[in-house]
């Protein structure tokens, strides 16, 4: 078997690697966006049977997803400046 | 207990340093060694002035009423950052290719370099910057009274105000001395950038600080501050969905439109791949800076006593604990913060102001010919100076008149929504092609409207601006019109209802305004060039050549870009188009170039208009345009011409390759017809020219004599008829016959053509006389002839035993078909092609006796008596079709 070359995956020629990453890049914010949406969602109990989330849950929360959202642009990051390079 | 007299040693001690770093920055860039002065961390961290001190401190006071909210603050410029492959990637890249040096510019220059716009953004960024100003005054001013409270000197309290005045002009100072340097505003201030990006880490460190200590310090870890948040009032917050939303949007909306984040954004941004690293890093930094603000607000809410201002908790959490290090470093964390906003700020409002107000004022006060009136380098940097010391000056009458009171801690986010009215303008702009100068303007002006009654103006009071009676019962008491409740829509919080009114009219107005009015020549051409940035390496092309003086342009450019730089730019493009000297031809490349290296200083309107005077007029017509787009629909059309052509080659070829065939066969025809008419002429001429020797014999008997002369008689009318059937197919064939028309019983006329042919008997003809009773109007004679031919043929080449020729007659609408069908083998398919032709002759001509004249003659004879003649397959045998008109039609003769 030939030995795959380390840029391989992300050769430039690979225009269809390519345009799937800008898809990536273009789907992050909005993924991130419903998802920082959410709490909304748990402040609706007022007063009712079931009680609101607890302010420190909903603080973890936020801040795993916003923390989740900045690890995947770090990890698309260099491919994207590399794309970049070669328009 | 914090002597004041060393909190302004620290801070003039903090600022020395500051200095220190802008004015090595510099001197490192001028000495080419600027490699990590570029590098993308340092971008980064200069995006941090987004955080200011209100962000550093009122974040804790802002989670302290509001709980998580704050954090909407946050997420909005996370989104942007994160979703920077769909929006910023194209901002830096138009930024970079048009040479923009303000938003403001951004949207004068997308809309055909308009000032009028130029100068609306400019003023909306004026409005909604200065009161943003006041309050980092208003901060630092605070910072130094917390300590002031703590101390045994009794500080007057107008030395409050005092310090506010000290710490503008120190910033003044600051921004003119490292803000100014290059009066290419297009260019980097390393100075600011690195000092913005020290500050950035001091006020990072400085809230870390603060929160690590809070945590582990008082709290006990993690799992004890959990515990406390939940305990503490703020949990009792909840989620407005349309604060969390509203408030979402308008930040991430504030981060692309505010003065000091473009600058910083787009025009300090020197590599358009930094965006990669800043698209996580700079989300990063803002998570860190909010990590800490609830850990903060709640043990400042449960250690300090009630009524503390919690938007000081950061400063007065560690005094309160003994720690005035860590205080201390807490106050410079805010200060930093103040610092690099108002810094920022100024350079980028000082930018705007100069070059679409301050300019545009002086060109017109100017003699009409620019290149002998006054220094336009000078009047520039003075004008940019000025205008810095302007905006601080407005800033800090801003801070003494509104009092500092908590009116201003509210200023933050109506200042947001002021700014981010440009933000229908500047996506449309880069987004969409049908976006124009008038639908933008229209649109700015109706959200600044709205902002400003809804919003601004209510800030300050009831009975400030607007009297009570107006906020609450509306103008004239129109309660649909009531600032805060508009439309009579009741209950939304202010800032939210702003913010949906001013966006969605803005937005609203611009699109409508833009479908119903038409962008000028200039517009359209930059739209082109915005939209399609990242297709186009092209530049507008503005200018036709005309005879401009190269001289005149050198000494302008020299005026605004310097001696140096501007020579080096003219040798340049001299030596580009091979020649020697400084003086190239201005060529529309040229002008070009020369007006967007202008731009970067002085804004791309006003660059238009200086080399506009020299050049004598914007030559950009809509017949340019046309033009160009005419040249790209004739490129289309050619092509489809040639396709065209090249179908209708193939197409002719083909006929050609027909027609060939034909001729070919037609030419073998003729041959194998002239040898058999040379034939058919020289048998008769032989036998004439024997009988004539012999009867110049004298001893030639009487009755052989006579015998002789009838053989000759007799091939000499032979040799007649076949001539005179030449001549008649010719007369035919040319069209000049003479028809002589008459109308006649068309039995009568078989009858007489049977007769006619002069039948052996032996060929038997079948007839129905009463479908021949008909009257047909027609060259009688001629249609005879035709009947006569095709009967004799009948008779020579039916091979029947019994020949038998039916003569059937059938009324097709107006036409008669008379058809003659024998009982013989018929003719094969392939003669049956050539039969009508001249010349042609079956196979076996021996038997035919006759020229191969007959059936041509008739075809001709058909066809000028408006009919045709066909051969017939599959009757049983030879069977051939006349068809004729009844009356024939002259409308021909």
């Amino acid at each position: 078997m030939a030995e795959r070359p380390k840029t391989s995956f992300f050769l430039p020629q690979d225009g269809f690697r390519r345009r799937r990453l800008a898809d990536a890049a273009r789907v992050l914010p909005v993924v991130g966006g419903v998802l920082m949406m959410i709490p909304m969602l748990w402040g609706a109990s007022d007063g009712g049977e079931v009680e609101a989330a607890k302010t420190s849950n909903a603080a973890i929360y936020v801040f795993l997803v916003w923390g989740g959202v900045i690890l995947i642009a770090a990890i698309l990051a260099p491919y994207l400046a590399r794309i970049e390079d070669e328009d | 207990m914090v002597p004041f007299n060393f909190l302004v040693a620290v801070c003039l001690g903090y600022v020395a340093i500051l200095f220190f770093v802008a004015f090595w920055a510099e001197r490192r860039a001028a000495a080419g060694k600027d490699g990590w002065l570029r590098s993308p961390y340092i971008y980064t961290l200069s995006l941090s002035v987004y955080c200011t001190a209100w962000t550093f401190y009122g974040a804790v006071g802002y989670a302290a009423r509001s709980g998580l909210e704050f954090l909407t603050i946050y997420l909005g410029p996370t989104a942007v950052l994160i979703g920077w492959w769909l929006l910023l990637r194209k901002l830096v890249r138009i930024g970079q290719s048009q040479r923009i040096t303000s938003i403001a510019d951004l949207i004068s220059s997308r809309f055909g370099k308009s000032t009028m716009l130029g100068v609306m953004v400019t003023l909306l960024a004026v409005i909604g910057t200065t009161p943003y100003i006041a309050l980092q005054l208003q901060s630092v001013t605070l910072s130094f009274s917390v300590f002031a409270a703590q101390s045994t000197e009794t500080w007057a309290p107008q030395s409050l105000n005092a310090t506010a005045l000290w710490v503008a002009a120190g910033l003044a100072a600051f921004t003119i001395i490292f803000g100014t340097r290059k009066i290419d505003s297009n260019e980097r201030h390393h100075g600011v950038v690195m000092a913005i990006a020290v500050e950035a880490v001091v006020k990072l460190f400085a809230l870390i600080a603060v929160g690590v200590f809070v945590v582990w310090g008082i709290a006990g870890g993690v799992g004890g501050v959990l515990e406390r948040i939940d305990a503490s009032p703020i949990s009792d917050w909840q989620v407005t969905n349309a604060r969390w939303v509203g408030l979402t949007f308008l930040s991430a909306a504030a981060f692309l439109c505010l003065p000091r984040m473009f600058q910083v954004l787009v025009v300090e941004n020197a590599d358009e791949r930094h965006l990669a690293t800043a698209s996580w890093a700079f989300p990063l930094y803002l998570l860190a800076m909010s990590l800490f603000v609830l850990p903060i607000a709640v043990i400042g809410l449960e250690l300090l006593p009630a009524g503390s201002n919690p938007d000081l908790f950061v400063l007065t959490l560690p005094l309160a604990m003994g720690q005035e290090g860590l205080a201390m470093l807490s106050f410079l964390g805010g200060f930093s913060s103040a610092t690099s906003m108002v810094i920022v700020a100024a350079i980028a409002l000082a930018t705007m102001v100069s070059n679409h107000i301050v300019m545009p004022l002086w060109l017109q006060f100017q003699p009409k010919d620019v290149s002998v009136s006054g220094d336009v380098r000078s009047v520039l940097i003075v004008s940019r100076r000025a205008s810095i010391a302007a905006v601080l000056a407005l800033g800090y009458m801003y801070y003494v008149m509104s009092g500092g009171g908590a009116a201003l801690a509210a200023i933050g986010l109506i200042s947001f929504v002021g700014v981010v009215q440009a933000l229908p303008a500047l996506l449309g702009g880069i987004f969409w092609r049908g976006a124009n100068r008038i639908g933008a303007a229209a649109g700015l002006l109706l959200g600044a409207t709205i902002w400003a009654y809804s919003l601004f103006l209510p800030s300050f009071g009831a009975g400030a601006v607007l009297s009570e009676s107006l906020l609450s019962d509306g103008p004239w008491g129109i309660s649909w019109l009531r600032p805060q409740a508009l439309f009579g829509i009741e209950g939304l919080d202010p800032v939210v209802h702003a913010v949906l009114w001013s966006m969605l009219l803005n937005t609203i107005t611009f699109v409508t305004v833009s479908l119903l009015t038409f962008p000028n020549a200039l517009e359209r051409l930059q739209g082109a060039q915005f939209i399609n940035v990242f297709h186009l390496s092209r530049e507008t092309k503005g200018w036709q050549a005309s005879r401009v003086e190269s001289e005149d342009l050198l000494i302008m450019a020299q005026r605004i870009i310097g001696g140096r730089d501007a020579q080096r730019l003219f040798a340049a493009a001299a030596g580009r188009q091979g020649k020697a000297g400084y003086l190239p031809d201005p060529t529309p490349e040229f002008l070009e170039q020369l007006e967007r290296e202008l731009a970067g200083s002085v804004g791309a309107a006003t660059a238009h208009a200086m080399v506009g005077q020299i050049v004598g007029r914007a030559s950009v017509s809509v017949e340019d345009l046309m033009a160009v787009a005419d040249e790209t629909q004739q490129m289309m059309e050619y092509s489809n011409q040639l396709e065209a052509k090249s179908d209708e080659l193939a197409r002719t070829a083909r006929q050609l390759r027909e027609a060939n065939e034909k001729l070919t066969a037609l030419s073998e025809q003729k041959d194998t017809f002239l040898s058999q008419i040379s034939h058919e002429l020289r048998t008769p001429m032989t036998s004439i020219r024997a009988f004539a020797e012999i009867l110049q014999d004298p001893q030639l008997e009487h009755e052989d004599h006579k015998r002789y002369a009838d053989i000759i008689f007799g091939e000499t009318i032979r040799l007649t008829r076949l001539l005179d059937d030449l001549l008649d197919l010719s007369v035919l064939e040319n069209g000049t016959v003479a028809l002589d028309i008459s109308a006649g019983d068309l039995g009568a006329l078989i009858d007489r053509s049977i007769s006619a042919a002069a039948l052996t008997g032996r060929l038997k003809i079948n007839r129905v006389p009463a479908r021949e009773a008909r009257v047909i109007e027609t060259d009688q004679d001629r249609l005879a002839q035709v009947f006569i031919n095709l009967i004799k043929n009948a008779e020579k080449y039916c091979d029947a035993e019994r020949p038998e020729l039916t003569i059937s007659v059938r009324t097709v609408g107006d036409a008669l078909q008379i058809d003659f069908v024998d009982n013989g083998t018929g003719i094969s398919p392939t003669d049956s092609e050539v039969i009508f032709e001249k010349f042609s002759r079956l196979s076996d001509g021996a038997r035919a006796g006759g020229a191969g004249l007959g059936l041509a003659i008739c075809r001709e004879i058909v066809m000028n008596l408006g009919g045709e003649i066909a051969y017939l397959p599959g009757q049983g045998g030879g069977a051939f079709r006349v068809s004729l008109p009844t009356r024939l039609a002259l409308a021909a003769e």
